[in-house]
């Protein structure tokens, strides 16, 4: 450690650093606010499909087993509309309970249902499922900007991202253990602040360059090998990678030819595609059937396994929904260079490697990366106050309000989506409108912001935010009929841990909302983060505030 | 302590030859076509974070420009030489 300190210090002279240290602060303020969203969107997307559950309850009480799939997709099958394609989860450990997502095309519209099996054989549909995970995850990777725009922004955004670690890692480098222990109760509110920022920083270090590097690739991987190809001598790697990834089977097997015009035919078994799936790959624990076509000779299905302990645990087999003959196998720890590769990032990225302690960890670091940008924007402002005059800048007091607005507004406007999902059960209620509620609490949040004093704005987002997320278990448990674990009705645990989550995140925002205000109470009057105490006398202090 | 002209040449100059680095590898990486390529992906980023610490290094914005710019023609010649040498490959 001691000689890569002397090294730092030998590479980098104080007017370097000096440089370094502004340009880690202005990446820090221009994508601060979009790492923030994109950080407490990856956070909640690390529960997803829990989420997905959680906003759709007739999924909760499925239980029907494996040994009635066959019965269920028969079911299924007779519910779905034209040229439907169906999903099957099979549950966490491969055997039950059976649900189901039947995505249909009819009349130009498309349209998903949900079904779950109970253990009586029937099948409960809910019609206009909620998405409001995926909403989420539509967030966390684009902001909510529509197209590739979205994803390709927060690409470049994550490029720079990358530079401002770097830069804060040279800065940080001599003093780097010094940091880690040098947070503790202040005078000084902004020392403090600086000191939490910093120990965060240096603690989820390795976890932020993991998520620069990997969020660069997701988002702009294809851009960067169109760059690549442009300026190599011949095309020959990029054609061969491009056909290795069209082809997607390796390991085992080959992939089928395709077939003529599709004409209708008797599909086997679900059962006995499972039971060929898995003697084509017996390492897997089979979590899911999809199948493309149902009912066509065409037909393919899918069946995807997890095999628990590998890092790249995903795998799939695809076989003939029609003959069963097997046309790809992809099996974890079988794979070439190049599929390690293509696979390595996303699950590097995603975190579903590790179980329920690496997906917490993966949530607490990205509610972590979260409080590192809305930290660092606030002290990039209260360091740029002008200390001898009263009247801030209005630009400084302009970026205060959009990181607040904007930061906060994205956890109400999630906190409302949830809300709305919820709103479905409620007699009247046909359609989720999730995603409407969030895009309009974003930026009515902003506006408010923008109208408010930034303390009193930001206060006023988080006791909202507070109050919604507290309300989303309240919302819960009233809308499913108070049925958990009452009237013989056991309770669903995914969806309890997820009332637990939102319960916590709520509190936090409580909390956060007393801290502002209370820093707003006590900090310097010339501060930005200033506002006069209500039960001062008027005139004693600069009533800058609204 | 500007460092304006460093940064726009790191990312005009950098950014090229980011590519054309990584490139040479796809070309003729220790791996087979399709891997070598792929790595080649990975390795850009942190190749073009290098390029720009070393840009925003410079006490001169004139060293950065002239550097990368010698850097990218070196390549490019490399590249087009390598195009006329195996046109089919």
């Amino acid at each position: 450690m001691a000689r890569g300190l002397t090294m730092a210090g030998k590479l980098f002279s104080s007017h370097t650093i000096r440089r370094f240290t502004s340009v880690h602060s202005w990446i820090g303020i221009a994508c601060g606010v979009a790492l923030f969203i994109a950080f407490y969107g990856g956070a909640l997307t690390m529960y997803e499909r829990d989420i997905d559950r959680w906003a759709n309850p007739a999924t909760r009480h499925a239980s029907g087993t494996l040994a009635q799939i066959d019965a269920f997709v028969t079911e299924l099958a007779g519910k779905r509309e034209v040229s439907g394609d169906l999903d099957i989860d099979l549950g966490d450990d491969g055997n039950g309970p059976l649900r189901a997502t039947i995505f249909a095309m009819g009349d130009g519209q498309f349209s998903e249902s949900i079904v779950a099996m109970s253990a009586d054989g029937h099948a409960s549909t809910q019609a206009k499922p909620s998405s409001v995970g995926r909403l989420i995850n539509e967030i966390h990777f684009s902001l909510g900007i529509p197209g590739t725009a979205g994803y390709t922004f927060l690409g470049l955004v994550s490029v720079a991202y990358g530079l401002a670690l770097v830069t804060g890692l040279i800065i940080h480098l001599p003093h780097l253990v010094r940091d880690l222990f040098s947070l503790k109760r202040s005078a000084s509110l902004k020392k403090m602040w600086t000191d939490a920022h910093n120990v965060i920083g240096v603690l989820s270090l390795p976890f932020h360059l993991m998520f620069a590097f990997t969020a660069t690739l997701l988002c702009i991987l294809p851009v960067m090998s169109e760059a690549t190809v442009h300026v190599m001598a011949t095309d020959a790697p990029y054609e061969q990678y491009q056909r290795h990834s069209d082809e997607g089977g390796h390991g085992r097997g080959g992939r089928a030819d395709g077939k003529g015009q599709p004409t209708s035919a008797v599909m086997l078994s679900p059962a006995r595609l499972l039971f060929l799936a898995t003697n084509a790959a017996p390492e897997l624990r089979m979590t899911r059937l999809t199948y493309q076509g149902y009912g066509t000779s065409a037909a393919v299905a899918t069946v995807q396994g997890v095999r628990f302990g590998s890092p790249m645990p995903n795998g799939a087999v695809t076989l003939s929904a029609e003959t069963g003959e097997v046309h790809s196998v992809r099996v974890p720890g079988l794979w070439q260079g190049t599929d390690a590769l293509n696979e390595l990032y996303v699950h590097l990225h995603e975190g579903d490697f590790g179980g329920e302690v690496l997906r917490a960890t993966y949530f607490i670091l990205g509610l972590a990366g979260s409080f590192l940008f809305y930290s660092g924007n606030l002290l990039w402002i209260e360091t740029r106050r002008k200390r001898r005059v009263d009247a801030q800048p209005t630009r400084t007091r302009l970026i205060a309000q959009v990181t607040v607005g904007a930061c906060l507004g994205c956890c109400l406007g999630v906190g409302g989506a949830l809300l709305a999902a919820r709103a479905t059960d409620l007699p009247g209620v046909t359609e989720a409108w999730e995603g409407r509620a969030y895009f309009v609490i974003f930026f009515a949040s902003i506006a408010w912001c923008l109208l408010r004093h930034p303390v009193r704005g930001a206060v006023d987002i988080l006791r909202l935010s507070a109050a919604t997320y507290l309300l989303l278990p309240v919302a819960d448990m009233t809308l499913t009929g108070w049925r958990r674990g009452l009237g013989g009705v056991p309770a669903d645990l995914v969806a309890v841990k997820m009332d637990i989550i939102f319960l916590a995140i709520g509190m936090s925002f409580l909390a956060t909302a007393r801290a502002t205000r209370r820093r707003g109470m006590t900090g310097q009057p010339n501060s930005v983060w200033y506002i006069a105490d209500p039960s001062a006398k008027p005139g004693a202090r600069h009533a800058s505030s609204r | 302590m500007s460092y304006g002209p460093q940064t726009l040449a790191g990312i005009v100059l950098g950014t090229p030859l980011t590519f054309l680095i990584v490139g040479l590898y796809a070309q003729w990486g220790p791996s087979d076509p399709s891997t070598n390529f792929i790595a080649a992906l990975y390795f850009s980023v942190p190749v073009w974070l290098t390029i720009m610490i070393w840009a925003l290094k410079r006490s001169s914005a004139r060293t950065a420009w002239l550097t990368l710019l010698a850097a990218d023609l070196v390549l490019v010649f490399l590249v087009f030489t390598m195009r006329l040498r195996w046109p089919a490959v």
